[in-house]
């Protein structure tokens, strides 16, 4: 049937009827977007969250190894025979500390762009600093200064004093 | 056990306490160089390879959130703060090179011979430094 040929209460009535089935669809397809919004902005707040536990879980763990890193310094006379494990330690502070500093650069983007407060990220940064910061010290104590006459020369002369 | 420093160290710290960032420096340094046994004060990373004159690097975590850095040489009962550098805030800088290293013990050991050398007390309400010339 077409419009053309019912009278003029029934075209308003087909009218009514396809406006009420228009409004339906749009009326859903409103919620169904606001639904997928709202879930994806939950997601994203869930995953930011997440990240934020992350970041801030490995601060404290490096923080936590970092004085019992410092204590293999006390280690005197150095023992010759453990400097290959010390090479290996301050090799794997080396690799841990490129790696998280990847971590903090995409962790920072992300926090960046979308104006997320970065009280983690900054504490995490400043741990992976101290834990490459002493990966240095190390390789210095172990591998360099031994080696450095100037420096060995002064610390008899504090010695002798 | 005295406390003692360099001259470079006192015209530091007190650069760095005029700076908001580092307000409570003093109360820090205070509340971990004059609560501590030698022993404890051993903590740190040993430079040298020294129990008996131990060159440190000592690492605070400051509560205003700045980090520090701290040079420092623990022999018989004494220890001397030779040099101090923030890694975070204003004045935040990076590590210092094994050159500027070598001259700070150069400089202690000068200071050392000639007793050029300031002694460093808290006040009474252990919050401010004071430096006595030796």
């Amino acid at each position: 049937m077409s419009l053309m040929v019912v009278n003029r209460n029934q075209q308003k009535e087909r009218l009514d009827a396809i406006l009420e089935a228009l409004q339906e669809v749009t009326v859903r397809g409103a919620a169904s977007k606001e639904q997928d919004l709202e879930k994806r902005t939950n997601d994203f707040l869930d995953q930011i969250l997440k990240a934020k536990e992350f970041l801030k879980t490995q601060s404290a763990k490096i923080n936590e190894l970092l004085p019992q890193t410092e204590e293999i310094t006390a280690f005197i006379p150095i023992n010759e025979e453990l400097l290959p494990a010390i090479e290996e330690l301050i090799k794997s502070m080396e690799g841990l500390a490129s790696s998280s500093i990847r971590t903090y650069a995409h962790y920072n983007r992300i926090f960046t762009s979308n104006s997320i407060d970065k009280a983690e990220l900054k504490a995490y940064k400043q741990s992976v600093a101290d834990l490459k910061e002493l990966a240095t010290d190390l390789k210095d104590i172990f591998f360099v200064l031994p080696q450095d006459e100037e420096f060995q020369r002064l610390n008899k002369e504090l010695g002798a004093l | 056990m005295e406390v003692l420093c360099l001259e470079d160290f006192k015209i530091e710290v007190e650069k760095l306490s005029k700076n908001n960032s580092y307000a409570s420096l003093e109360k820090e340094l205070i509340a971990y160089f004059f609560t501590k046994t030698i022993e404890e004060l051993r903590s740190g990373t040993i430079l040298n390879n020294s129990l008996e004159n131990s060159f440190i690097k000592k690492r605070l975590e400051g509560s205003g959130g700045f980090r520090i850095y701290f040079y420092i040489i623990i022999r018989k009962e004494s220890l001397y703060l030779m040099y101090v550098h923030p890694k975070t805030g204003k004045y935040g800088s990076d590590n210092i090179s094994p050159k500027v290293r070598n001259n700070l013990l150069a400089k202690v050991i000068k200071a050392i011979k000639t007793n050029d050398l300031y002694l460093v007390l808290p006040d009474s309400t252990n919050t401010k430094l004071n430096f006595v010339r030796r």
